[in-house]
């Protein structure tokens, strides 16, 4: 009996990425941006700039010229003073989020996880009328997969589609897959990049290229358990998941210390990589629940409201 | 003390385990595949540890490295390594254990100083070398081989655990003489001797190799009995004078007790210290024969136990027998002015005494009866007949030397004696003749000796060489001198006019029956069969331990002699720093005896250290990482 629930309750799930309930909150939820990065279009994302949306945002001394119907007349009346009533412009904002379909995301629960977070945020930018896109690097020598950009709720089955169909194993370095994004991608906003960045190539200048298209960066740095503490012991010969490249190590036990303080410092240097070019970074192990991360971890960073 | 060396160098040659060792551990170097998401983080920290740990080299083989420790140790072990304590490694060593009375003197600790020289050489056998041999030898008035050159520590352990002190002083020379005997097939070069240094300060033996002569550590204060003698006072009674001697530097008193088979008869308290030796003089009344013990108790420490006690059996006061041939009227009227004697000649055989104290003779026919000291007038030794002739002269010859402090010829002048009877000796002989013969020459003419002695067994002869009827002798003063001197030697033959205590060492069993069978038992499980044939001299046996010692047999009543250590040089533990020897002296080693060092358990040791250490490395939990 209780299978044939567990059964008919699999089967009313929206998407196999995210339970229902989470869907549920994810869509009363808002990415926040911190530089306002927005497009010209209007849209439901509050700009920095004042607008003509019907959230009050600041007053300023009128100035001839200005339009007489943004004076507000109950000050003047008591100041005798004119002052221009100023409100927040609402622009369209671009999502866009990059996944790392390389093979070292296939180690552990990364890849999925990665899948599961570009869902959330996807969802939350449909939701919010932000333009969201998505991309997917897998093959280094082949263009990556694309989701073009959409918004509205209408677009969230088309979006967990494109996620539960995309599988990892590619071989295309994530700081290869930001470029290869540029080359397409238009429009000021976000990118979420959910990758483990565990790159040979120059993590820094995909960073500039990003800051310098208008976008916000969102790094999301995903590791498995193993990466992060890894039991390893003895005379061993590794093998790169991605380039199939090998190293001997000897006495691997007395290397994890220097290991460890090798990926303290990567997680610094991309933490400020992304400060600098006023982004936001977090390290995540995929071992932790997507809802925690979500509902807890993003809430407590700043990322989301 | 030189560096490592080994004993077993042959087995240098299983350092080729190395070459399989290092071979199998390369062949065994086939990593185990490990596939990582990506090696950017690990080349880092290659790269990394390459810079900043320059023995990653080392690191790399530490296993190897430590099975390559773990194999040479084991080698080295098995290569028997020592250090050497002298230059040259003596491979045969004598050992000579001194086991004389006062090796049992025990220190403040309760020791013996046998159990500390068993301790030293127990130490010493237990370091002995592969190669080494040695042989022990214990000592005391003799020497004893206790076992052969041997590096068995188990027969050598067993050899030392069976030492034992003996009542008796200690004397090198029977030990040296059986290492220069064991030298003749074995190389010796040095001797050890172990000590506690109460020995005789000369010892005559010409050492053929060096001694290292090691002084045991002397034991405490020590008082003790030297003498026991008893003197006869009157026809009642004896004198017995008991000394007391010690080597404390301050008065120790002791207590003297005289005791019989009855209980104790006297007593007398003394001080003694080393300056300060006692002599206590006793009254005893007895006209029988009895046995007395003395005991000595201290007041305060005393080292050596074996000396506390003394035994001395006094005879019963007789007569002295005097057997005079009946020809010889001279000598029966000196006799005559001498009181205390019972004359017998051969014609009233049927009164005379199973032994007599004094013979006078001048026939060879008296030969049958058996006395204590014959004097022999005119008659030539059996053994000297081919050296010795007497031949009548009309000129007659004169003495012209004697030894005047002899017992014998004491106050006797025989500067002007004549005899007819020329005692001349054989031509191509001379005195050293008669000494190998064991005669001592107490006077002697121009042409050879005149007077004779030798003892046999506890028999004295003498042999006046010319007859004292063809001589001026018996008109001369000398003569009745000789004979109140040859009755004052009876009487102490005889013991009737001083007895000693019984020593330690040899003691002579007289008046056993010929044919009997005796058993002798003594302390310490002391038991000997004994047998006295027909004329044959009174057996002797060897009694190293001082107690009671019984005689017995199925036919003759039980006999019991006491015997004592009585020895000054033992009791007052008298050392000696030197033994000078014929050509040199032998000064006590300032070092103990240096043992070589063997080394191997040390090899074995950080074998299993790295063992532990390689054990530990293989099976390690990774280290300690850093927070995430």
């Amino acid at each position: 009996m209780s299978e044939i629930q567990t059964e008919s309750t699999k089967k009313k799930q929206f998407t196999t990425l995210l339970d229902n309930n989470a869907l549920g909150r994810l869509e009363r939820m808002r990415l926040n941006s911190v530089k306002k990065m927005t497009n010209r279009r209007q849209g439901e994302h509050l700009s920095g700039k004042g607008g003509t949306s019907t959230e009050f945002s600041d007053y300023r001394d009128y100035a001839p010229g200005d339009d007489m119907r943004y004076v507000d007349w109950n000050i003047f009346a008591r100041l005798n003073r004119p002052y221009i009533k100023q409100y927040r412009y609402e622009e369209e904002m671009n999502v866009v989020i990059l996944i790392d379909a390389s093979s070292s995301m296939n180690q552990g629960n990364k890849f999925f996880l990665a899948k599961q977070i570009a869902a959330a945020c996807g969802l939350m930018g449909l939701m919010n009328f932000e333009r969201v896109s998505l991309y997917v690097s897998h093959q280094e020598s082949e263009d990556p997969l694309f989701f073009p950009p959409c918004t509205g709720r209408a677009s969230r089955s088309k979006l967990f589609q494109f996620l539960e169909n995309i599988e990892g194993g590619g071989d295309a370095p994530v700081d290869y897959a930001i470029e290869s994004l540029l080359k397409r991608h238009r429009g000021r906003g976000i990118v979420i990049l959910l990758s483990d960045f565990l790159t040979w190539g120059n993590i820094a200048r995909s960073f500039n290229l990003l800051f310098s298209a208008g976008l916000e960066i969102f790094a999301t740095q995903i590791l498995s358990p193993e990466e992060i503490d890894p039991e390893l012991a003895g005379d061993l010969r590794l093998i790169d998941s991605e380039t199939g490249g090998t190293l001997d190590i000897s006495s691997a036990g007395d290397l994890l210390g220097i290991y460890q303080e090798h990926r303290h410092h990567l997680e610094v240097e991309l933490s400020q990589e992304c400060r600098r070019r006023q982004g936001r970074f977090l390290s995540l192990s995929s071992g932790i629940p997507v809802n925690d991360i979500l509902f807890d971890l993003f809430h407590r960073k700043g990322w989301v409201r | 003390m030189s560096w490592l060396n080994f004993s077993t160098l042959a087995n240098a040659w299983l350092f080729l385990l190395a070459l399989p060792l290092i071979l199998f551990y390369f062949l065994k170097l086939r990593r185990p595949h490990k596939e990582v998401s990506s090696l950017v983080l690990w080349q880092q920290v290659m790269d990394d540890q390459r810079v900043n740990s320059p023995f990653q080299k080392f690191k790399k083989n530490l296993l190897l490295l430590l099975q390559l420790l773990l194999l040479c140790s084991l080698i080295l072990a098995s290569m028997q390594p020592f250090i050497q304590a002298s230059s040259e490694q003596e491979d045969s060593l004598p050992i000579l254990i001194d086991c004389s009375a006062s090796m049992g003197s025990i220190d403040s600790s309760g020791k013996s100083r046998l159990d500390v020289a068993k301790d030293e050489l127990k130490d010493f056998i237990n370091k002995l070398l592969p190669g080494q041999r040695i042989s022990l030898i214990s000592f005391h008035s003799t020497a004893r081989r206790l076992t052969e050159f041997t590096d068995n520590k188990r027969v050598l352990l067993k050899a030392v655990d069976s030492l034992e002190t003996v009542d008796v002083p200690g004397k090198l020379e029977d030990a040296l003489r059986l290492c220069e005997a064991m030298s003749r097939v074995t190389t010796i070069k040095t001797v050890y001797l172990l000590s506690d240094g109460n020995l005789p300060n000369k010892t005559d033996f010409e050492l053929p190799f060096s001694i290292n002569y090691q002084k045991l550590p002397t034991a405490s204060f020590n008082i003790g009995i030297t003498e026991c003698n008893a003197r006869r006072a009157n026809e009642e009674g004896w004198d017995l004078f008991i000394r007391v001697e010690g080597n404390s530097d301050v008065p120790v008193s002791a207590k003297v007790e005289i005791w019989n088979g009855l209980g104790k008869v006297a007593e007398d308290t003394v001080l003694v210290s080393k300056e300060l030796p006692q002599r206590v003089n006793f009254r005893l009344n007895v006209d029988i024969e009895a046995s007395f013990q003395v005991k000595l108790i201290s007041d305060g420490k005393d080292s050596l136990e074996v000396d506390n006690y003394a035994s001395i059996k006094i005879p019963k006061i007789r007569k002295l027998q005097v057997f005079v041939s009946e020809d010889l009227t001279g000598f029966r009227h000196a006799l005559n002015g001498i009181s205390g004697l019972v004359f017998h000649s051969e014609k009233n055989e049927a009164d005379h005494p199973p032994e007599f104290d004094l013979l006078f003779t001048d026939k060879t026919s008296d030969d049958k009866y058996p006395s204590k000291i014959r004097f022999n007038i005119g008659l030539v030794p059996e053994d000297l007949k081919s050296t010795l002739n007497i031949e009548t002269g009309d000129s007659g010859v004169e003495i012209i030397d004697w030894l005047r402090n002899s017992t014998l010829l004491q106050h006797v002048n025989l500067g002007e004696v004549i005899s007819t009877d020329v005692p001349t000796t054989a031509e191509g002989s001379g005195s050293e003749t008669y000494e190998e013969a064991g005669y001592e020459i107490f006077a002697h003419s121009t042409t050879g000796p005149v007077l004779l002695g030798k003892r046999d067994n506890s028999q004295l002869n003498y042999y006046l060489l010319f007859h004292t009827d063809r001589s001026t002798f018996p008109y001369r003063v000398g003569f009745p001198v000789l004979v109140n001197n040859l009755v004052q030697i009876a009487m102490q033959e005889a013991s009737l006019t001083e007895v000693h205590g019984e020593k330690t060492g040899a003691l002579v069993l007289n008046k056993l029956i010929p044919g009997v069978e005796y058993i002798v038992s003594g302390p310490n499980g002391f038991s000997q069969t004994i047998k006295k044939e027909e004329d044959s001299s009174s057996p002797i046996i060897s009694a190293l331990k001082a107690g009671e010692y019984r005689i017995k047999s199925d036919s003759d009543e039980t006999k019991i002699i006491g015997v004592s250590l009585l020895n000054s040089h033992e009791t007052l533990l008298k050392t000696v720093e030197s033994i000078q020897f014929s050509e040199l002296s032998v000064d006590v080693a300032k070092e103990k005896i240096k043992k070589d060092q063997p080394t191997w358990k040390y090899f074995a040791f950080f074998g299993f250290l790295f063992l532990i250490v390689e054990w530990w490395y293989f099976q390690r939990r990774p280290g300690r990482r850093l927070a995430t």
